[in-house]
């Protein structure tokens, strides 16, 4: 199977499957203030909600369904642990840019194969949302005096009304689904505020 | 370098997402990368007080120039 990218959307069939092509966007190199939690989490729902390689991107809507196939309508646990085992098997977990904090939307951690903690937290959001969860962003402290990782909590027993919140720490690797690393203290932010990251 | 990059589905599938032509400079090349001011320039809570500290710099220096005229 095939997956494209595209900007302008050019759907086309080839040997009876449909497959996306697409246009890549031009090169860009944006700088952003990150100096608080709420800019760092305004630049990640941002990316999030990006309309090319993010939740509004058909190719990501795509993979987000394809990701959970296998599993049984409205099984949220085999859906939830499909995303965390895509993401924890195919994202290597790796640092930034040496003394650069960069973050990447979903689509560029997908074709790089890596990222740190932010650009995780970014993909298995992206996905969980695709499939239509409810997503939040877990900023924790080891020791309580400095803000150290972040990952994806999503909201389980209701899709709408999550009663429910379960970890998605993909930077722990595959076999760790709803583990959640020892923290000291942990701030969450929603995802899902759309005007937050325009 | 290939120009796609295989990803693995849990139920054991695979498919071939396509990376931008000119992978050779992929990473040179890095749409929907952002990076961090604070490492590029100085963000405005470290701005203030250096401009605010120069600024009353200024003013003593004034006002000392002035009471010894």
């Amino acid at each position: 199977m095939m997956l494209g990218h595209t900007f302008r959307v050019n759907l086309t069939r080839t040997h009876g499957s449909r497959k996306m092509v697409l246009v890549p966007s031009n090169p860009q190199l944006r700088a952003h203030q990150v100096s608080s939690l709420e800019d760092r989490v305004k630049v990640l729902r941002w990316l999030v909600w990006l309309p090319q390689g993010g939740l509004r991107d058909p190719l990501l809507r795509r993979i987000g369904l394809l990701t959970t196939q296998h599993c049984p309508p409205r099984n949220e646990a085999c859906e939830l642990n499909a995303i965390f085992e895509f993401v924890a098997r195919n994202v290597r977990y790796t640092g930034d840019i040496a003394f650069k904090d960069t973050f990447q939307s979903a689509l560029r951690t997908l074709q790089f194969g890596g990222g740190d903690c932010d650009d995780h937290s970014i993909l298995t959001a992206t996905l969980a949302m695709e499939n239509g969860y409810q997503a939040k962003f877990r900023i924790t402290s080891n020791t309580g005096a400095t803000w150290d990782h972040i990952y994806c909590m999503v909201g389980m027993a209701s899709k709408h009304k999550p009663t429910r919140w379960v970890a998605l720490d993909t930077t722990l690797g595959a076999g760790k689904f709803m583990r959640e690393p020892p923290r000291a203290k942990f701030r969450d932010f929603e995802v899902a505020r759309e005007e937050d990251g325009e | 370098m290939k120009n796609t990059r295989r990803l693995y589905l849990p139920d054991g599938s695979s498919f071939d997402l396509p990376l931008p032509p000119g992978s050779g400079q992929f990473v040179e090349n890095p749409v929907s990368m952002v990076t961090s001011g604070a490492t590029s320039w100085p963000s405005a809570p470290i701005l203030v007080p250096v401009l605010g500290g120069i600024l009353l710099g200024a003013v003593v220096t004034w006002l000392i120039l002035r009471q010894s005229r």
